[in-house]
């Protein structure tokens, strides 16, 4: 069946926090998919609930959040029904990684880069010995050489120069664009099934983010993994992915191949958006705000909650919940009034 | 970062100069005359001024001072008023007592505060937590002798199970640790309530940090992030606290080892400051001041050389 | 202005830790300045015929060697406590409030011999070096206060200096200075109101660290001179006897540690209250 074939299914994923004894929602009723191989673009302003949604795959959010409805299937499994053990052993750094945005703090900064890369290979290495155990020395120190091989190998992959030496070094002793490579190269070291990208080039200088950008298309192409590409910048989607789903206050108001999202835009959040870029219009055009805000997460209506900002609104929209249309078999749309297609 | 260690290890002889100089002023604003101190009520006019001359105390400050220091570096501190006996033998009988007694605790302290800090730092808002935290605030609020006093009565006299005094048999290093238990715990006490809030506090802090949950979203397991990664970004700034309140515990040691008789520098400190022994007295507050500014300064560096960001100097 | 006190009256009444502390404080307070009306007995009074007893109707908490009666004695202790404590902060504010704010205003010379000062001070252990002037000058409670009052003051003088010096970086200032305000208006008007705050929370943070040492020095015979009561005294006698009197050493320790408590209490809830962000956190709770 059509079904099985794809790798990440989220239906109607909600997700609640908890501040004070307010609850505000964070996610409401998303539904992606994933099929293998395949890079899907997650796209909207920030606090539109998309780390919240990636997060929340790998169930690593802050104490304060519950997921309060829907499923996320990982190769037909509900990861929700997961115990959290199995959810540890499996799913987090085997079948499921993450790379997030690069800060000071990314990688932990007391130990090499070197420990941090083979402790991994310890937990989700290839001899499937569990790390409580205990070798001999002479089996150890072979493990130890065949880690740091594996380890260097990868630095060198991602390009990084005397991956030898680096190995020894500290994080901050990289780049920005290096301690990157460094975290790309722990994410395809396990070779995941699927990579969860959380603003991976967002602050790095615009030439290294151009680099490190080819660099990951090239690695994802060659371990043929799946990709959850996580940015506000609509820029980087049109060069990486494959599909591209639109994040607003939550949810997710569009869904559709690249080309056709920026050609034709069925939602008026999307295009508004294709619009804020310098390439969205013509040449002279003056770039195109949206005017308004993002509504709160503790509002609670029945209208759509992109009512306010809305060029196109109509009477409906602020009494019924905007339907979730179908155009076509890839594209959908979450709206009363979508735009015509050109 | 080598820099920094140069600069600070110079400071350390401006920083002992005016030490004593300070240490000589003090003792000679003291009321009475010293000579008179040092000979008792009933020595001879004859006796008081070869004393005077022997000990150069007719002379200006600064030529004493300058006595002083050529003494150090031939290793003469002076000879004791009580008996005779120079003051550095004494004081290198009992400095090692003070030195395990001091490190000992500290060691204790640190292991302790670590683990219950974790403890209660991972386990934020549970029963763990707020009966650390609990028994922290509790702890910090009493002091050295005071727990020292209670342990004693409770331990050495209500139920003797710990003895009461001295430091145990020589060469037996069982008896030596039977002795240490109640001193212990009485110099470590307060500061282990201190460092348990301190580890706690780093301890939150750090598992909100980045690198934490990158860790956790590669399924690295909890007790490993706990034991591992986190400690050791939690535990870099207490190793230094820790290095500070070297002189604390110093302090404390002085009222330990009065209470529970262990021959040590600070009980010979308390010996001669009741009965007015000015060169014992000088002397030990010269080494133990000495061993305070060097566990300062050991703090300081330290924290830069753990600390690998520092040390790479950024 | 009317908003922020609003904001702290929220916060004290949320906060419990500031709350008891406040409250034990007043009661410390009170029986040292009520004493002579709460102690049932002299605590001079020496009768030898009642010494060492323990705990009697008579005597509730017991007698020392002298047979003068411990409860008494606890409860004008807390008058040394509390006198020592306070008046020994008082100095060391003034002093450490005026030194450090001097040194990063008037900067130069004057600066580091302030410095000078202040790292003299803090490269001996405290306790060590309170030990020897006590010893030097002879015990007095004069020359405890002074003592005290001199040593606390250069670890408030390090904060005072260090909060005068951001805040004469900020540009409120510079513009204070240009408009041509005095030296001394800048000082109370524009400097004092920043600095008190955190200057403040240092100096409660001593109180419990001076009740210790007055207690130890008296504890080891280098206190206030007896008679006066002192809970460090009654711990001492409690040593020397202590194979027969163990309630002279446990009622000054409670009391020792409840003080201490006490001002721990306070002085932390009151940080947390001057501290912006615990505020908002006390008030959401």
């Amino acid at each position: 069946m059509k079904q099985d074939l794809k790798l990440l299914e989220i239906q109607d994923l909600s997700i609640v926090y908890r501040v004070g004894n307010r609850a505000g929602r964070v996610v409401e009723k998303a539904t992606i998919d994933l099929g293998p191989g395949e890079v899907l673009g997650l796209a909207g302003e920030s606090g539109c609930g998309k780390s919240t949604l990636a997060w929340s795959i790998l169930r690593l959010l802050p104490g304060n959040a519950r997921i309060v409805g829907g499923t996320i299937r990982l190769e037909g499994r509900n990861l929700l029904e997961l115990p959290e053990k199995e959810m540890n052993r499996e799913i987090r750094g085997k079948r499921v990684t993450m790379i997030i945005q690069n800060t000071k703090e990314s990688l932990n900064p007391v130990f090499t880069v070197g420990t941090q890369m083979s402790d991994l290979l310890r937990f989700h290495g290839k001899e499937d010995i569990p790390w409580t155990a205990s070798v001999s020395p002479f089996r150890r120190a072979r493990i130890n050489k065949e880690r740091h091989l594996e380890c260097v190998r990868m630095l060198s992959e991602m390009e990084i120069a005397a991956p030898d030496k680096r190995f020894y070094e500290y994080p901050h002793q990289f780049s920005g664009g290096m301690k990157q490579r460094v975290m790309m190269a722990m994410n395809f070291m396990v070779s995941p099934a699927l990579l969860i990208a959380d603003e991976p080039t967002t602050g790095l200088d615009v030439s290294v983010e151009a680099y490190v950008l080819g660099l990951f298309k090239n690695k994802v192409r060659q371990y043929r993994t799946s990709v959850l590409y996580i940015t506000h910048n609509l820029r980087i989607l049109s060069e990486i992915a494959d599909r591209v789903a639109i994040m607003y206050a939550g949810m997710i108001v569009e869904q559709a191949p690249v080309e056709e999202l920026f050609r034709a835009p069925l939602h008026p959040y999307t295009r508004a958006l294709i619009r804020c870029l310098p390439e969205g219009g013509s040449l002279g055009e003056r770039l195109q705000e949206i005017p308004g805000q993002v509504p709160s997460i503790f509002e609670r209506t029945e209208e759509c909650k992109f009512l306010p900002r809305c060029p196109s609104r109509t009477p409906i929209c602020s009494e019924v919940p905007p339907p979730d249309r179908k155009t076509s078999s890839s594209h959908s749309v979450l709206c009363h009034n979508p735009l015509e297609g050109s | 970062m080598v820099k920094y260690a140069i600069t600070r290890i110079l400071w350390l002889i401006p920083t002992l100069l005016c030490m004593i100089i300070f240490l000589f002023t003090l003792t000679h604003f003291a009321p009475g005359d010293p000579v008179d101190v040092m000979c008792g009520p009933r020595a001879s006019e004859e006796t008081k001024t070869m004393v005077r001359e022997l000990f150069h105390l007719d002379k200006p400050i600064h030529v004493q001072v300058f006595y002083f220091i050529k003494n150090l570096f031939q290793g003469n501190l002076g000879v004791s008023i009580a008996d005779r006996e120079p003051v550095i033998d004494k004081v290198m009988r009992v400095f090692p007592n003070t030195v395990v007694l001091t490190f000992f605790s500290m060691f204790w302290t640190f292991v302790l505060a670590l683990i219950l800090g974790s403890l209660s730092g991972i386990h934020q808002n549970t029963w763990i937590d707020y009966l650390i935290t609990g028994f922290s605030f509790s702890m910090i609020s009493v002091p050295s002798f005071v727990i020292g006093l209670i342990l004693l009565l409770v331990f050495s006299i209500k139920i003797p199970i710990l003895p009461m005094s001295g430091s145990g048999t020589e060469g037996s290093i069982w008896s030596q640790i039977y002795h240490l238990i109640l001193p212990t715990i009485a110099i470590s006490f307060a500061w282990l309530g201190f460092m348990c809030r301190t580890v706690k506090a780093m301890m939150i802090e750090v598992l909100s940090k980045d690198y934490v949950k990158m860790e956790r979203s590669f399924g690295v397991p909890s007790l490993y992030i706990w034991g591992k990664y986190a400690l050791r970004n939690a535990a870099m700034p207490v190793v230094t606290q820790l290095g500070f309140a070297t002189g604390e515990f110093l302090g404390g040691a002085v009222f330990i080892e009065m209470i529970f008789r262990r021959p040590g520098m600070g009980r010979l400190l308390a010996d001669s400051v009741s009965s007015l022994d000015y060169p014992v007295l000088q002397g030990t507050v010269f080494l133990t001041t000495i061993m305070f500014v060097l566990a300062n300064l050991m703090a300081d560096l330290s924290h830069g050389f753990i600390d690998p960001r520092i040390r790479h100097g950024h | 202005m009317n908003h922020r006190s609003s904001e702290y009256l929220q916060a004290f009444r949320k906060s419990r830790k500031l709350f008891i502390g406040t409250l034990l404080v007043f009661i410390l307070v009170t029986v040292a300045i009520c004493a002579p009306l709460l102690a049932p007995y002299n605590p001079y009074k020496i009768d030898v015929r009642n010494r060492l007893s323990g705990l009697s109707g008579s005597h509730p908490l017991g007698t020392d060697h002298l047979g003068r009666d411990t409860l008494s004695q606890i409860i004008y202790g807390t008058r040394t406590s509390i006198l020592i404590s306070l008046i020994g902060t008082l100095i060391a504010f003034v002093i450490g409030l005026s030194l450090g704010t001097t040194a990063a205003y008037v900067g130069g010379v004057i600066e580091n011999l302030i410095l000078l000062y202040f790292d003299v001070i803090r490269s001996f252990p405290a306790i060590i070096l309170i030990l020897v002037i006590v010893s030097t000058f002879g015990p007095s409670i004069t020359t405890i206060i002074l003592v005290f009052g001199f040593i606390y003051s250069s670890l408030l003088g390090r904060t005072a200096r260090a909060v005068t010096l951001s805040v004469i970086k900020e540009p409120f200032m510079e513009s204070a200075i240009i408009l041509g305000s005095k030296t001394g208006a800048v000082l109370t008007r524009h400097i004092l109101p920043n600095i008190i705050g955190p200057v403040l929370i240092v100096t409660g943070m001593y109180i419990p660290f001076m009740i210790m040492a007055e207690a130890g020095l008296s504890f080891l015979g280098l206190g206030v001179p007896p008679p006066t009561a002192s809970w460090g005294s009654v711990l001492r006698y409690g040593f020397e006897n202590i194979m027969r009197a163990w309630w002279l050493i446990l009622w000054p320790s409670l009391a020792l540690a409840l003080a201490m408590l006490s001002f721990n209490l306070f002085a932390e809830g009151l940080r947390d209250i001057l501290n912006p962000e615990k505020r908002g956190e006390l008030i959401i709770s």
